[in-house]
């Protein structure tokens, strides 16, 4: 049984072999025959599918997901912004209590990074409430002491404070000026002849201008303007130049520069804020008012000294209008900006026109109204000889009053006709005839 | 009234602020004295029946001597040497600040200090230095700043010396 049940289940098997491999045949054909018939779905699906990995791999890698949002963030954030108002609104207050917190948790980092943007704040802000001469230089200062000091002991020449106040013994002040001075000089290994210009504690500043032989210490209460210091170097150039001698020759007897100390009061006094601002403290809109005034007063005058002007001028014209032989003024008026003369005129007289260009006066703001008429004046007559006969060359007249002397070589018909001419013509009452003088 | 710059030398702990204090009420802190190095003070003094004010100059000094500012001495009409004889090593102090004037402004008088000599028992006189300097001063005089003894002659001394005596 044993052995029939082998070689049955052998054959079973071989059939099942047999079988089997005669499946794999058709099953390889078969799957040859789909290979060639799906060829194109199996490529197009592994593309996808690979396409499918990519895509999976992009969403989620951190690092290339990152870099496409950040490829789109900014344009995306607008973009969202742009169409949905309450988007930004919303991103507010996450913002802010996020920079509390940090602000909170960490105030070195919000220190730093906002160090450069409050450094130059600061100090823009500190020098607007420093500058005197900004909006705001309604401030006061007050120079309260001035030293003047020999450059190298240190010793005092000069001494003046402002008003009564107590001052501390300049003689020391004035050597520890000096002290301070050399050992900033020492300390900080400055140049030779860089100085200590200013030392500063609260409002109050010293000022020191460094001369040849001497230094001048003043000590300002306030923020005072730059010209005050300019005004200080002014000030110690001019006892350098009028103290040379004495500067020269200081061993310590400070009695040659009394009179330095009337001028540092003078300047003190000058360069009060307060006394300035005596002036200044009228209201400013009252001062507006003022100066429109001030203005219309100014323009005022200006309009009358040029109308006082105007009229003397005028009146010299008509003067030396009326002094020129043929015219004669008989009156003259002003309508509004213009003048009118009336009078007489001889046809021979000189033009009106070309005296009015010398005298200044435009053309268009003078009428003239004058009357033709006959001058009987005798230079006048003259005229008339030699407008009418053209007296030749080689004669020579000579017009004394009324009386008219001729002389020279001409023929007795023109004779004739000057005599003629005068008896019709002019008022010359004697024509006398005289020979050549040559 | 005459002023004149008068510099107190001397090395570190000799003395000199403590001269001076017992000599003027003094205006500014002695701190002044270490922090800048010079605190100057002011006596006024009649001679011949002059007037005459002493600017003092209290010069911070150190062992090392070379912490003095030479800046410090210009000007100067005169000083104040100050030795601590029970401390034999201030007299190099002194020896070196009085070349440092000689070679900084050439020669100016001076008055030559032994302080502290309510502890003479102490002193270690260099007899080398001492010569030099003795020599050279106007007049060498010994102190007590603690006992307020020859003070006074240092200071009437240096001013005698800027007023011709009236015969």
């Amino acid at each position: 049984m044993k052995i029939v049940g082998m070689e049955s289940l052998n054959s079973v098997n071989k059939n099942a072999a047999e079988q089997s491999a005669s499946d794999s045949a058709v099953s390889g054909d078969v799957e040859k025959l789909r290979s060639i018939l799906v060829k194109e779905e199996r490529e197009e699906i592994r593309r996808l599918q690979e396409q499918v990995d990519a895509l999976q791999f992009r969403i989620t890698d951190e690092k290339t997901r990152s870099t496409d949002i950040s490829e789109i963030l900014n344009s995306a954030t607008q973009m969202t912004l742009k169409r949905n108002e309450i988007y930004g609104a919303n991103f507010k207050p996450i913002i802010v209590e996020q920079f509390q917190n940090s602000s909170r948790e960490n105030p070195e980092i919000m220190a730093e990074a906002l160090f450069p943007i409050l450094g130059p704040a600061i100090r823009k802000m500190i020098a607007s409430m420093l500058t005197p001469d900004s909006n705001k230089a309604k401030r006061t200062y007050k120079f309260e002491q001035i030293f003047l000091i020999e450059k190298e002991s240190g010793l005092p020449i000069c001494h003046a404070k402002s008003g009564t106040g107590e001052a501390r013994d300049a003689d020391m002040v004035s050597g520890m000026l000096t002290a301070i001075q050399s050992f900033v000089q020492d300390a900080f290994s400055t140049q030779e002849f860089d100085s200590l210009n200013t030392l500063q504690l609260g409002e109050l500043s010293v000022w020191i201008e460094w001369g040849p032989e001497a230094v001048a210490a003043a000590l300002i209460r306030g923020v005072a303007p730059e010209r005050c210091r300019i005004a200080l170097q002014q000030l110690l150039e001019d006892i350098h130049s009028k103290y040379k001698q004495q500067l020269d020759a200081y061993d310590g007897d400070a009695s040659a520069f009394d009179s330095v100390k009337e001028d540092f009061k003078l300047f003190m006094d000058n360069h009060d804020s307060r006394l300035r601002n005596r002036v200044k403290g009228i209201p400013e809109n009252v001062r507006k008012k003022l100066a429109i005034v001030g203005f219309l007063v100014f323009c005022l005058f200006a309009w009358i000294i040029q109308n006082k002007y105007d009229e003397s001028r005028w009146a010299r014209f008509v003067k030396q209008l009326d002094s020129h032989p043929g015219i004669v003024v008989t009156g003259y008026e002003r309508r509004d900006r213009q003048y009118v003369v009336r009078g007489l005129r001889d046809p021979l007289a000189i033009d009106v026109d070309t005296l009015l260009i010398d005298s200044g006066f435009k053309r268009d703001r003078v009428i003239f109204n004058l009357e033709p008429y006959k001058s009987m004046q005798p230079e006048f007559n003259f005229r008339i000889f030699k407008s009418g006969l053209l007296l030749p060359s080689g004669v020579n007249w000579d017009l004394d009053g009324s009386a008219l002397k001729i002389t020279g070589a001409e023929t007795n018909d023109w004779i004739e006709n000057i005599k003629k001419f005068n008896d019709q013509y002019s008022e010359i009452t004697h024509v006398t005839f005289g020979p050549a003088t040559q | 009234m005459i002023q004149k710059k008068i510099c107190m030398l001397g090395s570190f702990a000799v003395g000199k602020t403590s001269l001076v204090r017992r000599y003027v009420d003094s205006l500014f802190s002695e701190n002044y004295v270490t922090t800048i190095g010079v605190k100057i003070d002011k006596k006024v003094i009649s001679v011949n029946e002059t007037d005459l004010a002493l600017i003092l100059w209290d010069v911070y000094g150190e062992d090392n001597h070379k912490s003095v500012l030479p800046s410090y001495l210009r000007g100067m009409a005169a000083y104040i040497l100050v030795i601590d004889p029970s401390r034999p090593a201030t007299f190099e102090s002194a020896k070196y600040l009085h070349t440092l004037v000689l070679e900084t402004l050439g020669p100016k008088p001076f008055v030559l200090v032994l302080n502290k000599s309510d502890i003479k028992s102490d002193w270690e006189i260099n007899p080398t230095i001492f010569a030099k300097l003795n020599e050279a001063a106007l007049a060498t005089i010994e102190a007590s700043a603690k006992n307020d003894t020859g003070v006074d002659e240092v200071f009437q001394t240096i001013g005698n010396s800027f007023v011709p005596t009236v015969l």
